[in-house]
This record gives structure tokens, sequence and C-alpha cells, in this order.
């Protein structure tokens, strides 16, 4: 009966479905429009990393594990930086100055959102790394215990 | 100058930070890739700040450099800047030297260790971080820089953590140290409440015309005491002891010689620069108080150390101590003293610290009781330890002797000029400590490097080529920097003071030329740079004659006139009271074993002053909640005189 | 009116100084450093109020003389200061877990073997 009241609620995961892309496309907006709205990469970033937390309201913490790589998301965080960087660099390569306005000179679209998008980029890395990390040191639930003696039940007989 | 020229700041700054992030990329699975990004990095950024040496060091011009090419719009600075002068790049390149050799060191050091690649990530971020703020002529972002600088050596304190107290160390620098931090963000916010600007070249021509603005006068308080608090200066000096002795020897050397220096510079900055205010007589005496205070302090408390390297980072403080001492005097001949000492003090406590590590790697222990005789088996480390600890010291030939000679000087100088009896006692005290300094190190030497052999170190071997190599360019720039004081004066010290002296420059570089007559900034006080070796014999007699009176003080302090003298000889004592360790030195060898221990060698001189000692001893309680008392305490002492006086 | 800010922001300092020199517990120690974070940050954003200025915002209209703004650069030194403040406050905490597990206690009275 407790593991039945346990199980994950049905009306949980679907919300779970439903939110998820809605949580990833506003983060996606704020990056974006950062240099002009309020918000920016930063805000940004943490709105896409904490679509991790949706899923693992859904999906438990097993989930989680299996559909995000952290060593993936700690080198895609370090790439951001270098894409920073080198964003800021080109202002020096092309005679001007460091993270100098080089494209569309007069125009809205600017150095600056690029710049703002790696920012967002490595925040949403980071912040998902953490998450990752935060959510890792949990202790697992009922389900998940079912299901890890279960696996290890399959694994036993090899 | 060159235009391209113009751009190496920014990008001496960042080859150390992509450095960091390159080598995170890459060094996770192969350590030879990770090797060579950490020393293209950091040979990158040396040679960056070494091309910069001809155009401002030599000819004089000033870099001010806008980000994003947003310069000032009708005499407000909007934008974010780099403001490269000599002083900065003075700074620079004592940063950049000790990052290079603390990179070249780490590659033999570190090989014990695991998770390598963070270590070398938080590295180059730290010098990425320290070499951004000398360079910075933005306010805000010396703050920023100043918290990377605290989270990656705090991190890299903590870096061994299985090694006993690294947390603790770390924990400790990160809650005192936050302290230093706020107090620069209050002194920023105050700052730009009264003048709604950042850059300092614009604060420096503001300021004046602020006149008795009390919350500018607040705002100094709290950016004097947040440097303070980076440079650990005296209230906040035990938490340096702590980071040092746990941090591995190489961020040691990064916490001595790069992190005190911008706390250094920032006080340079702040009352040279910023405020000009540093001829007022209050301001004198306030930062060459806390220069006294925390030189003499801390050389004592050095006598009680049982760790090699909790040594090491009181004298650390002790001579930084000088630093402040000096640049606090006003005088052009007092700052080329300070800014002479603040890079000796990095050569020199830096080969001091990579000797330790030498030590500390090939034994495995940094106790003063327990090490012994290691000069037997590791001659060439004992050698380069001996340079140091000469120079450190104070001996002739090594440059030690170069800058403490122009530290006396400027102390004693001043005193004379303006009949004050305050500067001829910090010249005093200054020599004072300089004996105390060599006491202490004959201590060391003798406890780890003379004596007996101890049998657990019996199969010691010398270090490795390549941990010798970085000694070896630090020991050579010891005797080099103390062999030719001229032309270190000349194409160093020099340019630097007059750098700022000349603060129309520095504003008009930035502003734009006559920003600065227009706010009624000429010339600060500084315009004369004199040469070594003013000599006056009846100043010298002077000085002899109060260096005999303070003598004379310990010696009546110390006379034997109560009942608890000891009693040297060996007679009148009973057997039970007779240790065997100090029959080396009164009688035959009856013992076996005669090495005499780190606390043993100076018995009498810690005997006479145990009040003292015992005081100071619970004094530093280790206690997380009194340093922070002490620092809190301080911070508000000096925010109130300030207010009062100022 | 900004006044209150004003003083709220030291009494904020004040507090969080108190619960950093007399607090033994070291979570304890950490909110005080997290008090003092936050009381400056306040006293940042207050100094650049304008009363009756709208949100320094790049909207469609243009930037003229006449637009009344709020003072932007104190805000992003306080986005700045704030992600600071976070980073420290995690940095700390996770010393602490890993200080607990070394020695056993929070107490700072006996977490003191580095001393004298």
């Amino acid at each position: 009966m407790k593991s039945k009241f346990r199980k994950k609620n049905i009306i949980v995961r679907c919300a779970a479905d439903l939110f998820l892309p809605l949580a990833c496309v506003f983060g996606c907006y704020v990056v974006f429009h950062g240099n002009t709205s309020p918000g920016g990469g930063f805000q940004g970033g943490v709105l896409i990393a904490s679509a991790i937390l949706l899923v693992f309201l859904g999906y438990g913490g097993g989930r989680v594990k299996g559909s995000f790589s952290e060593r993936m998301l700690h080198s895609s965080e370090t790439v951001a930086e270098i894409m920073y960087v080198v964003i800021a660099l080109i202002g020096i390569f092309t005679g001007l100055n460091f993270a100098v306005n080089f494209v569309f000179a007069g125009h809205r679209f600017e150095t600056s959102n690029l710049m703002n998008d790696a920012v967002g980029y490595h925040v949403m890395a980071g912040i998902a790394c953490l998450l990752i990390l935060m959510l890792s040191t949990l202790e697992p639930d009922e389900d998940e215990k079912n299901q890890i003696s279960a696996e290890g039940k399959e694994a036993d007989p090899k | 100058m060159n235009s391209f020229l113009q751009n190496f700041p920014i990008l001496a700054i960042m080859t150390l930070f992509v450095g960091a992030f390159v080598t995170s990329l890459v060094g996770r699975r192969n350590a030879v890739a990770r090797n060579v990004v950490v020393a293209i990095s950091v040979t990158g950024a040396l040679a960056m700040m070494l091309a910069l040496i001809k155009p401002v060091l030599l000819d004089g011009q000033i870099v001010a450099y806008w980000l994003g090419g947003w310069t000032p719009v009708e005499g407000w600075a909007i934008g974010i800047s780099l403001e490269v002068d000599a002083l900065s790049l003075f700074f620079g390149l004592i940063v950049t030297v000790a990052v290079f050799v603390s990179g070249i060191y780490s590659f033999t050091y570190m090989n014990h260790d695991d998770s390598l690649v963070n270590y070398y990530t938080l590295f180059l971020m730290l010098s990425g971080s320290v070499l951004g703020l000398v360079l910075s002529g933005d306010l805000f972002n010396i703050f920023v820089m100043i918290e990377i600088m605290t989270f990656t050596a705090v991190a890299l304190t903590a870096f061994r953590t299985s090694y006993e107290g690294a947390l603790e160390g770390a924990l400790k620098y990160l809650v005192v140290g936050s302290l230093g931090s706020t107090s620069v963000l209050l002194g920023i916010a105050m700052i730009y409440s009264q003048l709604h600007t950042l850059n300092l070249a614009q604060i420096a021509a503001l300021i004046p015309g602020q006149g008795g603005n009390l919350v500018t006068i607040a705002a100094f308080a709290f950016l004097f005491m947040g440097f303070g608090t980076k440079a650990f200066l005296f209230p906040f000096h035990p938490l340096a002891a702590d980071a040092h002795a746990v941090a591995p020897a190489s961020i040691s050397l990064m916490i001595s010689g790069v992190l005190t220096k911008c706390g250094v510079y920032g006080i340079i900055r702040l009352v040279y620069v910023l405020y000009q205010n540093i001829n007022t007589p209050f301001v004198s005496y306030l930062v060459t108080g806390f220069g006294a205070v925390s030189m003499f302090v801390c050389v004592t408390m050095a006598f009680n150390q049982h760790n090699f390297k909790r040594l090491l980072a009181f004298h650390s403080i002790s001579q930084v101590g000088y630093v402040i001492t000096v640049v606090g005097l006003g005088s052009a001949l007092g700052l080329s003293a300070g800014l002479y000492h603040a890079m000796n003090h990095t050569i020199f406590k830096g080969l001091l610290f990579l000797t330790a590590g030498a030590v500390q790697h090939q034994t495995g222990s940094l106790d003063l009781d327990s090490l012994g005789g290691l000069s037997k088996k590791m001659p060439k480390t004992t050698l380069l330890f001996l340079i140091g600890a000469a120079s450190i010291s104070g001996l002739p030939p090594f440059n030690g002797f170069a800058s403490k000679w122009l530290i006396y000087q400027a102390a004693f100088l001043k005193g004379v000029y303006d009949g004050n009896f305050f500067y001829i006692m910090v010249a005093v005290v200054a020599l004072i400590t300089s004996v105390l300094t060599l006491a202490s190190f004959v201590k060391v030497s003798q406890s780890v490097f003379f004596g007996q052999l101890p049998e657990q170190y019996r199969e010691v071997r010398e270090v490795p080529l390549a941990m010798r190599l970085p000694m070896w360019v630090l020991a050579v720039l010891c005797v080099v920097t103390g062999l030719f004081p001229n032309f270190v004066q000349t194409y160093l010290l020099t340019p630097a003071v007059s750098a700022v002296a000349n603060l129309t420059a520095y504003i008009d570089s930035a502003m734009g030329a006559g920003y600065a007559a227009a706010h009624g900034i000429y010339v600060s006080g500084l315009t004369e740079v004199p040469i070594t070796g003013v000599w006056n014999p009846v100043s010298w007699l002077l000085l002899l004659f109060c260096v005999t009176c303070g003598v004379a003080i310990v010696a009546l302090l110390a006379s034997p006139n109560d009942n608890s003298k000891l009693h040297i000889s060996s007679k009148d004592e009973t057997a039970e009271e007779r240790d065997d360790k100090y029959e080396s030195f009164f009688s035959g060898e009856e013992a076996l074993y005669s090495q005499v221990g780190g606390s043993d060698l100076f018995w009498g001189f810690k005997h006479s002053w145990r009040k003292y000692f015992s005081f100071m001893h619970d004094w530093h309680s280790g206690i997380v909640n009194d340093y922070t008392l002490y620092g809190v305490v301080a911070i508000a002492l000096v925010l109130l005189v300030c207010v009062i006086v100022l | 009116m900004m006044i209150v800010n004003f003083i709220g922001s030291f009494a904020l300092i004040v507090l969080g100084l108190y619960c950093m020199v007399a607090k033994h517990n070291l979570v304890k120690v950490i909110i005080g450093m997290g008090l003092v974070d936050y009381g400056a940050n306040l006293l940042i954003v207050s100094v650049g109020f304008h009363a009756g200025g709208t949100a320094p915002i790049f909207t469609i209209a243009e930037l003229t003389r006449a637009s009344f703004f709020v003072d932007p650069v104190p805000q992003a030194l306080t986005l700045t200061s704030i992600v600071i403040g976070a980073c420290t406050t995690a940095m700390s905490l996770s010393l602490v877990m890993m200080l607990r597990k070394q020695y056993g206690t929070l107490d700072t009275r006996e977490i003191r073997r580095l001393n004298g």
C-alpha cells in the first residue's frame, strides 16, 4: 500500500511533460533577448537548467542520471567559456578593441548578443551540473530501489 | 605607441583565463597536453608583460584601454577600462614572474597528488585574476578580481583535503577574508553614491573636490581595511598563517608573493592616486602604524612556531609590514623603498617557500622538531635555502640588504626632517625586526638543515632538477637585484614612482587631455625621485644612539632581577630537570642524539619574554569567531578614527 | 525615503557581523556572512535609486535626454555581487560539510587545530 502511495503520480508526470518544453523555450527566449530586455544569459541559463528539476519530479532521480551526462555538461561549460573569450577576441583581430561590436555596426544585433548566448550556455551547463550533483546525493525513493534491485536480480545470473 | 601593443594587457589576462578553460577541457585524460597548455599560458603572459616594458617603463607611456571601445562620453567614463601605467606594470611583472616560477615548480612538486586538472584550472584562474586586478582601471573590476582571487586561493588551500588542517585553514581564510571583500564593496558603493563613477582616473580627479564629505572619508576607511585584509595586515595575519601552513608550497608562493602584493598595490593606489591624502599626517600615521605593528608582531610570532611553513608565513607578513610601513611615509624615497622591498619579498619568500616544499616533497614532514641534518642529503637545496635566508635577513650581498637599507633611510630621514620621533621609532622597530628575522632563520637552518640527521631520514635524496630549476631562477634574481640596485632603481623603481607622482598624466590618458586641469589636479606632492645612497653621518650617529637605547631597553626588560632566573650551568640542577638535549652545549657528548629542536635554540630569549609570548599564543586562539572579532574591531576603529580626524 | 533602506542595510550588516562573531555554530557563521552580503547589496541598489525613475530597459522607443531612468550601473553591480555571494555561500557550505566529516563537529571552539 505504501509503495503504491509513493508511486509517481500520473498528474505530476503529465505536468512535467507539458512544462518541460515550455521551460526550455522560455529560457531560450530570455537568453536570446538578454541584451535588450530584463534578464539575460544568467537568468535564462538558470531557467533552462531548472528543467532538470521537472524531469526529476516527473520521473525520479534514476531517469535524471540516465538522461544527462555530467561529463558532457562539464565540457560544455568549458566550451562556452572559451566561446565567450573567442567572440570577444575577434574584436582585437579585426583591429579594434577587445569585446568591440564587430558585426552589424549600428544594428540591433550586436556582439553582446553572441556573448550573452555564450553566457547563457555556460550558466545552463554549470547549473545543470550542480543540480545533477545535488540530486545524486538524495536517497533513492521506493520505486527506484525496487527498480535497482530488479536490475540486480537480472544481472545476477550472469 | 604601436597600436597592437595596446592589446597586450587584456591578451595577457585572457591568456591565463583561456589557459584555465582549455586545461579543464583537454587535461582530464592527457597529462602531457595539460602541462603543455599550462606552460604556454604562463610563458605567454610573462612574454606579453615583458613586451610592455619598453613603452611603459622606459618611455613612460600609459596604456588606457577601453573594452568594447566605450570611450568616455562628455567627461564621464561609462565603459570598463584597463589602465596600465608603470606602477601597474611593475606589479604585473612581479605577478607574472611568480606565476611562471610557481607553474614550472608545480609540474614536479604536485606529482604525488591526483585530480591535478582541477589544481591547474584553479591555479591559472588565480593568476589571471591577480593580473587583472593590478592592470584594471575600474574600481568594481578590482572587487570582482579580488573575489575570484579569494575563491581560487581558498579552493587551492583546501586542495589537499586529507592534509591535517587544510579545510580548517581554508574556511578561516574564506570567512575572515569575506570581511575584507565586503569592506571593499561597501567602499565602492559609497564612492559611487557620491561621485557616480567607478573609473579610477575619474575618481582621482573628482575626489579632491569633495573636501570633507563624510561618505567619501568612510569609503576611504573601508577601502583601506579591505585592501589591508588582502595584504594580511596586523589583525588579519592569523588567517595567512593558517592558509600558508596547509597549502601546497607552490600555492604558498602565490599567496605570499602575489596575493599580498595585490593588497599592497591597492593601498598604494588608494592613498597616492585616488585620495592623494598621503601627505596628511593622520593617513601617514595610520598606514605606517599598521605596517610597523604587523612587522613586529608577526616576527615575534614566528619564534613560537614548530611548522616550517607556518613560520615562513609569519615572516612573510612581517616583510609585507615593512612594505606598508615605508609606503605610508609619503616620500618618494619611501615609496621606491617599498616597491623595491615588495619585489624582493616575492623573490626571496618564494625561494624559501619552494625550499620548504622541496623538504616536504622529499621527507613528507614540515615539523621543525623532527627534521634535522638535511644538508648532508640535500646540499643543493640547503645552499638555495641559505641564499633565501640571507636575503630575508638583510645580509649585504643579497637583495634584502639593498631594500632594507633604503627602508631604514626613508623612515629615519622622514623622522629627522620632520622632527618627528614616531618615524625614528619606526626605523628602530624595523631594525629590531630585521635582527629577529635573522635570529629566526638561524633557528630554522639549524633545526632543518644542520645538526644531526634523524634515523628515519637516512634515505632522503636530493630533489629533481625540475624542482631545483625554478629555485635557481629565484636565487639568481636574489643575487642580481642585490648586486645592482642602481640598475633596478633606474629601470624599475624610478618609472613606477614617477608614474605615481605624475597624477595628471594618469588622469588625462584615460579621460582625455585637460581633464585633470579642469578639476584642479596638477601634480601631487611627490615630485623628486632620489637616488640610492643618501648619506648623512649625523643622522646615522643618531640612529646608532637610538638602536643602543633600544637594545638597552630590551636588555633591561630581560634583566634577571627576579627569582625566575634560569640557571644555565648544569651543576645546581637536579637530575630530573636536566634535559639531554642541552648537554651538547655545556658538556661532553653524554647523549647520543643531540639535535636541538625548533623550540629550543632561543629558549633563553623566549623565557625572558614568556609573558608576551604566552599572551600572543592565547590571542591566536584558532577560533574563527575571535579572528572575525579582531577584524571587525579593527575596521570599526579605523572607520571611527577616520571620520573623526579627516 | 531611501533613508529607511540605508538604515536597513546597515542593520543587516551589523546583525550579520554579530552572527559571525557571537555564534559558535559554523552554519550560523555562514548565515552571518550571507546577511552581511545582503546588507551590502541592499545598500548598492538603494544608492542607484531615483524617485520616479523607470526601469533601465532598452525598449523600442529611442533613447533621449528626457528619458528618466534609475541608475542601471548599481543594479548590474548588485547582480554581480549577488552571484558572488551565492558562490561564497556554496563554497563555504561545502567546506563545512567536509569539515564535519573530518572533525565530527560544527563547533568553532573545537575546530582550532591551527593555533598559536
